[in-house]
Order: structure tokens, then C-alpha cells, then sequence
């Protein structure tokens, strides 16, 4: 596989999943490199999804994140969306698209987690806490209860808290940006082949989301 | 009390009954009409002034006062004419010896008395009055233009629009109203034949007035206060300083539709790098902008102040906010500019690959997991079995204890720079209390006294210093694993909290991360395809996705009702189905909604509506488009 590439210069078909990072100008997008292709490798551990083994950057000022059902958004820095940014993103939901945004300095009281839940407040609707008994949790494997904690949790980086739920925002009943808390981005960003050393693969929970973005 | 301060105090007296009495004047009258905005209340109120401004002049009170109290013999009149008087003493003692109280109270009451008295008759008496007048004879009597438009007949009525008093607005008035669009939250009186009070809610709504044939639809469509917008000008573009100094300038600007309450720059700086960064944030320059629509803000900021190190970011934008009290009201913000200072080296790059994590056999449940086990635990006891209940707080207890022993290593490699020998600090463990144990293994390793297990002392080694914390943690973790050992898990768990406490302390450590570019990952699909494990697979039962073409068939399909409903010469029946629709449409379909609107007011009106009710379908359904299986083929 290649590096990332850029959106548009995605060579893949539109029948392929591709995992799509998304660059916006004000913060550190590029905080967690490894995840996209780990979770492109669990998409084609666990599922038989079509997937692309090339995950592509594509800039959030860009109309190219319209080819892609679904975008990760992670960071430590603010997050404020240029107004092509915000457009975009507005449309990119209001089409179907699924946004998973990850707070990678897992603290509510730091400026990820500020300025992103006000951008995306401000550009997609209210959001709001996310029941612990949504379809979500039980789209491919189960997690009766709620979102899976992570490292950094357990280990009280960061806000020193174990989240309990999501957040999220619906459109007629359906979650098109899901907003965590608890730092995926730090537990998945790791070589893929290094699943093996794991007694649960802590990416379960991700193919989840993808599931859910791309069949509900 | 002098005689002249005595008149001075009645003049004064007087004059404040006088102002309160026009400010009672100015409300009686703005109840009564409206939708003159404040012209004729102030009118009436300086009018009632006019009428009474003999109380603002010194010698017109002292003669009402002579003419109101005959034993003042003039006394009163003659010292204001002639102070230097030769008969002052005797003058004034007669004027002191009267008693002006009873009279100026009675003035003071009357000056407020009456227009309290006219707004009592005007809100209870003739507005009622007025509003059934109105239903009775179908003339709108209340309002300037009361005998104009098109209200008439036994069903008339009026809107009143009240919009929100920062907007600034003036009162508006509709008449035989079929839609109101206002403002969030203005308030809107209906009087005539139907009288109601509303606030303007947040989303399209009908109200429903009357019932059965005369029932009256009028649809409210909201109007959102848009926030101000803002540009910010300087710095003009995202920027990278070589060093940080120097003065930089903020300029930015904002305009709003309704007028700008106040504006400031919001400034964060973001310090650090990889996983590890600290965040201040300041308001600079906060400005009244006192309802201004358009609104300038600047200010300047030395950055030698701001104690940036490479490194660092700063990220700047403008905000405005406009007068809107609500809550939720949103502000205006610009761009965000960002200024990062240099850091020399910044393009190098180091690719270190990942260590894999460890060994499944060697890794240990976090204390924060250990407790959340112990919890559930706790709150399951009663449910669980008894044998149950104590296999799963040994199991707890035995994690636990290799956490004890892992952090035990921790401790003793940090004292001593060696690898641990796990079996000497057990053997020790078994003879001494835990952190007496570990201090003696620390003391013999180190040369120096371990007196005061964990009692802070004078000249600790700083290694000792940074290790007490751990020291604490592992004695609380004994304790607790031996509770967890004899099946008393809810006495462990204080036990364990004061070691996670502990150990919290001692992360004061600097944690580092090593970054460098990710290494190229190649994936073989095909190779992994479906090779994970599948325990845990479940998928629970999936939802039907609500169905955007139904919703625009049902749409459509109440549409195609209403038209019917014109074609059975139900007019009034088909424009409230056409209004309910409108309503609805207003959120996701405006362009739909608007046409409407225009078809509406055509049927209302007794105008020909074929036009505008094409306008709508197209607007609903988009135009007509060739079929691929009809046989049209025409050019």
C-alpha cells in the first residue's frame, strides 16, 4: 500500500470503502497517523465490505469530501473551521455522510473538546449525549455497555475521567457526527500487525462505527 | 425648616408628582394605541406637563399655596417679593405656623392620582370595550388605521407585533392575518374577534382560532436574529514568527442587522507538541459597540509579553456579540488566524518504529479498572452467588497483587537503576510491612537510613522524595488485595482509591513520546480478508432508514387533496390545508413554502391562484422531465 493520499488524488472506485482523514487549517489533524490504516485492516479482518487499502487525507476545504461517506477527524489543537470548512461539512452531513470526530487530548476541558463540540454545534445542530443501548453498539460486535474505554482512560490521562457515553448529533434518527471523548485516536494509532499481541482487538469498536456509517 | 426651604421642598414635591403622573400618562396611552410607537404617548405626556407646569416655578407655587390657605395672610407672597422686608420676622413666623402638608399631599396625590385612574379605565374598561366592539360591528376600532384594509365582517380580528425591544423595531399591525412573520420571541396580541396573547416560538407553528366553519388558521414563521458577522483584518494571513517579539496589530470588523452589543479578540496559545500540550487563553480589548450595526475593533499586543517559546501557537480571531438576551443567542466569529514561533530544527524528523505492546501473559489491569471490577462487583453481591461472588474478588485480588508487584519493581528500579528481583522484594514483603520492606530493599540499596516509612523527611534523596507516592500506593494496594483475598471487596475499594490516588501523584513525572514519520504500512486485503477472530460478533437487528421519497410522496400526495378540495368549491378548506402544508415546509422546503405563501394570499385575495399554484408544484416536485420509457419523443 502507499501512503495516504490526498482526496484528489484517490484512485479508488466509488464502490470501495475508504477510510477518509480529514485536514482542517487550525490544528494537528495529522495526530494519530496510524489509525486510518489499522482500521481499513480490521474493516477487512472482520467484515466483507469492500475496502480500499489506500486511506486518503482530503482537506475539509475541499468539495472533495463529498465522494466519501466517511470522515475521522482527530486533534490536540483548536478546532475552527475556515467558512469553506464549515460549508462543506454542512453539506457533507446534510448528504448522508457519517463525521466521527475523536478528542485526542481526551479532556473536556481542553480547546479540542471546546472549540470542536462549538463548531460543530454551531455548523451541524445541537449535540447531545448518546444512549448507551444504540444501534451503534450492536452493529456488528456488541457493547451492551456503551462505548469501550480506552488506555488512556483507565490510566487517567488527560481530563482523568472514564466517559461514559458518546455524544452525538442525528438527522431523522440517525447519527451523523459522533463525537468521543476517550481518545481513540491514541488506542488505535499502532501498526496493525501488532493486533496479534492482543487477547480483544481494541478496534472492535471502530469497525462498528463504520458498519453503522455505511449500512444505516 | 426655613420658609424658603419649605417652598423649595413643596416646589420639589411637586414637580416629581407632576413627572410621575406624565410617565403614568405616556404607559395609558401606548396601551391604547399601539402602533403609533411612542410619538403619541410622548405627546400626551408632555401635554399633561404643559398643563401643569406652574409647579416648576417658585412663584407660581407660592401662590397657589396663598390661594389654597387663607391664614396665610399673604405672608408667603410677600417675602418671595420682598426678602429684606422690615416685618420678615413677623412674616415668616405666620408662614411657619401654617401647616401646608395636608394640601401638598392631597396635590401629590391628585397630580398621580388621575392618569393612575386613566390607565385603569383604559385597560379595564375601554380596550375591552374596544375588542368587542370590534367583533360586533367587524371594524378594527382599536389602532390608527382601524376603518382600513381588508378586515370586515363578523370574524375580523388584528395582529399586533410586538417585536423585541433591542431590535429597536416599531410596533406593526396586520390585519385579518393568515401568516405573521416575526422575530423569535416578539410578543403578538390579537384582538377583534378572536384575542390572544403569543410569543413568537423558535419553529413554524398554527394557531387555531375559533372552531368548526369559522375556524382561523394563522400560520407564525419565525425570523431567527442572524449573529453578527465578523472579519477580521490584521494579521491578514496565518504567519510564522522567526522569534517572538515585537508589536503585533488587531483589526476586525462586524456588522449586524439589528446592532452589536459588544466585541472583543479571543486569544489562545497552545504550547507543547506530540501528545503532551498545555493551553492559555485570554479576551483582549472587550468594547461596548452600544448597538451599533457596523462595528470597528482593534487592538495591539506585544508579544514579548505573551512569554512564547518555540513552539508555539497563537491562534486569534474576533468575536461580536449582538443584543439579543436570549441564551442561546449565537456570536459572530471570524477566522482564526494562527502565529507560530519558529522552532529550529522543526523540519528534522526521526523514524523510529513502534515497539509492539507487551506480552499478554505479563500485561496488568490498570488500578482505575481494578476498581471499576470491584464496584461492579459490590453492586452485584447481592445477586451473585456465593461461591460466585468470592472466585471473582480472589480474581480481583490476584490482579491486584501482580499490579503490587509491578509497581514494587517500579519502585526498585527507580531506587536502585537495577532490574528488580521480584522474588527478593516478595521475600522481603513476607517479613515486613510493604513499604518498609520496599525502603529497606531502597535503603540497602541506596546506603542511606530508611527511618520514617512515609513521613516526609528532612533531606530525602530526591529519588525518595519522587518515590513516596508509589511507596504509598503499594502499601494501599497490599491492603486492599487482602480484603479482595478474604471476600470483602466493598472494605477493599477505599483502600485501592487511596493507591490510585497515589499513583496519580506520581505520574508528576514527564511523560515523552517519541514522533517521527509513520512507517509505510502495507496492507494485503485479500491476505487478511475476514482472518479476525469472531468471537464477540452479534449484530443486533438493524432499523429501517426512514425514506426521504415516502415523506415527499405524502407531501405531494396532501398537495394533490388540497387542490381538490379547490376544484369542490372548498376555498377555505383548501387554503388552510395549503397553510398547515406551508407551515411544515418551512423548515426543510422554502422554496416549496414560499410559493405557497404566494398561492395562498392569491386564493385569500379572490384572485385567479392557477400560477402560483404551478409555481408550487414545480417547487414541490421539480419540473416535469421526460420519461425514458414514454413515447414522447417531440423536439
Amino acid at each position: 500500500m502507499n501512503p495516504p493520499v490526498t482526496g484528489h488524488q484517490s484512485p479508488v472506485t466509488s464502490s470501495e470503502f475508504v477510510w477518509a482523514t480529514a485536514q482542517y487549517e487550525s490544528g494537528d489533524w495529522d495526530s494519530a497517523p496510524l489509525v486510518a490504516i489499522n482500521l481499513t485492516d480490521s474493516v477487512a479482518r472482520y467484515t466483507s465490505l469492500r475496502v480500499s487499502a489506500s486511506p486518503v487525507i482530503v482537506s475539509l476545504g475541499s468539495s472533495d469530501v463529498l465522494r466519501y461517506p466517511f470522515l475521522f477527524l482527530t486533534g490536540h489543537l483548536p478546532v475552527r473551521f475556515t467558512e469553506a470548512e464549515r460549508a462543506n461539512v454542512r453539506a457533507f452531513v446534510d448528504r448522508g455522510g457519517f463525521l466521527f470526530v475523536d478528542d485526542h487530548n481526551h479532556d473536556i476541558d481542553g480547546v479540542f473538546h471546546k472549540t470542536a463540540t462549538e463548531e460543530l454545534r454551531r455548523t451541524c445542530g445541537a449535540i447531545a449525549d448518546l444512549p448507551n443501548n444504540h444501534e451503534l453498539y450492536s452493529t456488528l460486535f456488541r457493547f451492551p455497555d456503551g462505548p469501550p474505554t480506552t488506555g488512556h482512560e483507565l490510566n487517567g490521562w488527560g481530563d482523568n475521567l472514564v466517559h461514559k457515553n458518546l455524544q452525538a448529533i442525528l438527522r431523522n434518527g440517525r447519527v451523523v457526527v459522533l463525537y468521543s471523548s476517550k481518545d481513540y485516536s491514541s488506542e488505535w494509532s499502532y501498526h496493525p500487525e501488532n493486533k496479534r499481541f492482543q487477547a480483544i482487538d481494541n478496534t472492535r469498536f471502530g469497525v462498528n462505527v463504520i458498519v453503522y456509517a455505511l449500512t444505516r | 425648616m426655613t420658609v424658603a426651604q419649605r417652598i423649595e421642598a413643596t416646589r420639589a414635591f411637586l414637580a416629581v408628582t407632576t413627572l410621575i403622573g406624565a410617565a403614568v400618562v405616556f404607559v395609558a396611552v401606548r396601551g391604547l394605541q399601539p402602533n403609533f410607537g411612542g410619538v403619541l404617548p410622548a405627546a400626551a405626556a408632555l401635554a399633561s406637563v404643559w398643563v401643569c407646569r406652574g409647579v416648576f416655578v417658585r412663584r407660581d407655587v407660592v401662590l397657589w399655596l396663598e390661594s389654597r390657605l387663607p391664614e396665610l395672610r399673604y405672608s408667603l407672597v410677600a417675602l418671595h417679593e420682598d426678602p429684606k422686608s422690615r416685618f420678615r420676622p413677623a412674616l415668616e413666623a405666620r408662614a411657619l405656623a401654617t401647616d401646608v402638608r395636608r394640601v401638598v399631599a392631597l396635590a401629590g396625590l391628585r397630580l398621580v392620582g388621575v392618569p393612575a385612574a386613566i390607565l385603569a379605565v383604559t385597560q379595564f374598561a375601554v380596550l375591552p370595550f374596544l375588542a368587542r366592539s370590534d367583533a360586533a360591528d367587524g371594524s378594527r376600532t382599536v389602532g390608527h388605521d382601524a376603518r382600513r384594509g381588508a378586515a370586515s365582517g363578523r370574524d375580523a380580528f388584528s395582529a399586533i407585533i410586538k417585536p423585541p425591544s433591542y431590535t429597536r423595531i416599531a410596533i406593526d399591525t396586520i390585519d385579518d392575518p393568515t401568516a405573521i412573520a416575526a422575530l423569535v420571541g416578539s410578543e403578538i396580541r390579537f384582538i377583534g374577534a378572536h384575542t390572544d396573547r403569543v410569543t413568537m416560538p423558535r419553529r413554524p407553528t398554527v394557531l387555531r382560532f375559533g372552531a368548526g366553519a369559522s375556524e382561523r388558521l394563522v400560520a407564525l414563521e419565525p425570523r431567527a436574529d442572524s449573529s453578527p458577522h465578523v472579519v477580521l483584518s490584521l494579521p491578514a494571513r496565518d504567519t510564522v514568527l522567526p522569534n517572538a517579539s515585537g508589536v503585533l496589530t488587531l483589526s476586525a470588523s462586524a456588522r449586524d442587522d439589528y446592532g452589536i452589543a459588544s466585541g472583543w479578540f479571543e486569544m489562545i496559545v497552545s504550547s507543547g507538541d506530540g501528545e503532551s500540550f498545555k493551553f492559555r487563553d485570554a479576551i483582549i480589548a472587550r468594547t461596548a459597540a452600544n448597538g451599533a450595526r457596523d462595528f470597528q475593533l482593534s487592538a495591539s499586543i506585544r508579544l514579548d509579553t505573551l512569554g512564547l517559546r518555540p513552539g508555539d501557537i497563537v491562534h486569534l480571531r474576533a468575536v461580536a456579540r449582538d443584543a439579543n438576551p436570549a441564551s442561546d443567542a449565537e456570536s459572530g466569529n471570524s477566522e482564526t488566524r494562527t502565529l507560530r514561533v519558529y522552532r529550529r530544527g522543526e523540519s528534522d524528523s526521526v523514524e523510529i518504529e513502534a515497539l509492539p505492546p507487551p506480552e499478554v501473559g505479563k500485561s496488568e489491569l490498570s488500578q482505575r479498572m481494578l476498581i471499576i471490577m470491584t464496584e461492579k462487583l459490590v453492586t452485584q453481591s447481592r445477586s451473585l452467588a456465593r461461591n460466585a461472588f468470592v472466585t471473582e474478588s480472589r480474581s480481583i485480588g490476584t490482579e491486584q497483587t501482580r499490579l503490587r508487584k509491578r509497581v514494587g519493581q517500579i519502585i526498585f528500579t527507580r531506587l536502585t537503576g537495577e532490574e528488580a528481583d521480584e522474588d527478593a522484594v516478595e521475600a522481603m514483603a513476607d517479613t515486613l510491612s510493604p513499604a518498609d520492606a520496599l525502603l529497606k530493599a531502597a535503603s540497602d540499596a541506596t546506603g542511606a537510613g530508611a527511618a520514617n516509612p512515609l513521613e516526609p523527611a528532612e533531606g530525602d534523596s530526591p529519588v525518595i522524595a519522587v518515590n513516596r507516592p508509589l511507596l504509598e500506593a503499594f502499601n494501599a494496594m497490599w491492603e486492599a488485595e487482602r480484603r479482595l483475598g478474604i471476600s470483602e471487596p466493598r472494605q477493599a475499594l477505599p483502600y485501592m482509591r487511596s493507591a490510585l490516588a497515589a499513583i496519580q501523584r506520581a505520574r508528576a513525572a514527564e511523560r515523552v513520546y517519541l514522533r517521527g514519520r509513520p512507517p509505510k504500512i502495507v496492507l494485503d486485503i485479500v491476505r487478511i480478508r475476514l482472518s479476525g477472530k469472531k468471537d464477540g460478533i452479534n449484530p443486533g437487528e438493524r432499523s429501517p432508514r426512514a425514506s426521504a421519497v415516502a415523506a415527499l410522496l405524502e407531501r405531494h400526495a396532501r398537495f394533490s387533496s388540497a387542490l381538490q378540495l379547490l376544484a369542490n368549491d372548498s376555498a377555505s378548506a383548501a387554503i388552510d390545508s395549503l397553510t398547515l402544508l406551508r407551515v411544515e415546509a418551512l423548515t426543510d422546503q422554502p422554496a416549496f413554502a414560499s410559493a405557497l405563501s404566494t398561492a395562498v394570499n392569491d386564493l385569500r385575495s379572490g384572485r385567479d391562484a392557477t400560477l402560483s399554484l404551478g409555481a408550487a408544484r414545480r417547487a414541490l416536485v421539480g419540473l416535469p422531465q421526460r420519461g425514458s420509457n414514454s413515447r414522447w419523443r417531440g423536439q
